[in-house]
């Protein structure tokens, strides 16, 4: 006869049921520590810079995606400006963490087409400059504006953004390529945006935050003025 | 057992040539197509797209989706046979890639029977572009075979992907690539109008 009792499944003290209390100390305790997620910004900060890995990749499709996907990090305007649209995401949450890093890539694209079928944009660097300088103090001080607004700002700062990149093709590359390495390059500095503003739930992290976006807008300053020079 | 170990051993002592190389099999085709496939964006990244977002209607409509994209490829191929080209226009390339992201951004709650017109529509476009280029090439309709079976299988892989991340922020995620895809549609069409 079957012993019934052998059956019976030894539970451990932790799977049982928790009170409040208990959940809390324990969604605590496996969550995310501040430790390893500074680990992981330094590992993806690592990845910024590849110095070794150089496939050949002079010609075709390669070569087209290379191009474009250095061309987003080749300025530090365009850098700090993403960047910052991924910080304020973050700042501000749900839905805009994920409403930001589509509208600017999209926008930017809508930029990039009018760059190259030969709309005229006046003041393209200086716009580029006033972005970084914008979403720098918008980041600084945690500013929350109506989701449309936010929306409406990252998409006209980054029309100016794709309309600078959209002619610089290098011939014999593949402009799909090009354009394929240039979005995700893109997202990609959304991404890492996001993930340092991440840090901003906790007290230390949100200053960190802040002084984060001091420090970009004091650079969209320097490039603002740089570019009116 | 032992008879069947003879069997085996009197077998394996007359072995028939095995013939590796491509050119005496006569399947260098098909594997030129399915390379094909994978080496060309303007062709995956729509068949991704579309993929993810039959994914992400429902596991019927992604089923059917899988065999329409292969009848689709093949008779789209067949059919372009005919009309000989070297290579897919780019402003076709770019608008599929924007049409496909639009539509997986906007995880637009259509119908499985729209989900399947579209998907053919596309799988026939893209066949019959397939067939004429990979013709021009002297590939045949063996070429176009392995660019629909690289097809299937890459269809397969998003939409079992796009199923099992459909619930929460995964499927937020999915419909922020179908921006990105949709964004660089727009770029590509730019540039086809520039030239």
């Amino acid at each position: 006869m079957m012993n019934v009792n052998r059956l019976k499944i030894k539970r451990s003290p932790e799977s049982r049921v928790q009170g409040p209390e208990q959940t809390r100390q324990l969604a605590e305790d496996s969550g995310l520590r501040t430790q390893d997620l500074v680990r992981f910004l330094v590992l993806v900060f690592a990845t910024l810079f590849p110095q070794l890995a150089q496939a050949h990749s002079e010609r075709g499709m390669a070569a087209g995606f290379v191009t474009g996907f250095h061309h987003p990090i080749s300025g530090w305007d365009h850098i700090v400006a993403m960047i910052a649209v991924g910080l304020w995401g973050a700042e501000l949450g749900a839905p805009l963490i994920w409403l930001l890093p589509v509208t600017f890539p999209l926008m930017m694209a809508v930029g990039g087409f009018l760059g190259l079928i030969g709309v005229p944009l006046p003041g393209v660097e200086i716009g580029i400059g006033i972005s970084a300088l914008v979403l720098g103090i918008l980041v600084a001080f945690e500013k929350r504006l109506p989701i449309p607004v936010c929306m409406a700002i990252v998409a006209i700062f980054a029309i100016f953004h794709g309309y600078a990149h959209g002619a610089e093709l290098k011939p014999g590359t593949s402009a799909l390529a090009y354009s394929l390495g240039f979005v995700v390059s893109t997202g990609c500095l959304h991404g890492i945006g996001i993930l340092i503003g991440l840090i901003h739930t906790r007290p230390a992290g949100k200053m960190i935050v802040r002084a984060a976006g001091c420090l970009i807008a004091l650079a969209g300053a320097f490039f603002t003025y740089r570019a009116i020079l | 057992m032992i008879r069947f170990s003879i069997l085996v051993g009197c077998i394996l002592l007359f072995p028939f040539p095995s013939d590796a190389h491509l050119v005496t099999t006569g399947a260098g085709p098909f594997y030129d197509g399915s390379a094909h496939f994978f080496v060309t964006f303007g062709e995956i990244l729509p068949v991704i797209a579309l993929s993810l977002f039959a994914g992400l209607r429902s596991t019927r409509s992604a089923r059917w989706t899988l065999a329409i994209l292969l009848l689709g490829w093949v008779s789209g191929g067949f059919i372009g046979r005919f009309f000989l080209v070297s290579e897919t226009p780019f402003a076709f390339q770019a608008i599929l890639l924007l049409g496909t992201g639009i539509l997986l951004a906007s995880d637009w709650k259509i119908s499985s029977l729209s989900t399947w017109i579209i998907s053919g529509v596309i799988a026939i476009s893209l066949g019959i572009w397939n067939g004429s280029a990979m013709e021009a090439a002297g590939g045949g309709m063996l070429a176009v075979l392995g660019s629909a079976v690289s097809a299937l299988i890459v269809a397969v892989f998003s939409m079992a992907l796009a199923v099992k991340l459909s619930e929460g922020w995964t499927r937020i995620a999915l419909r922020v690539a179908g921006s990105w895809i949709a964004a660089l549609g727009l770029l590509s069409l730019g540039w086809s109008l520039r030239k």
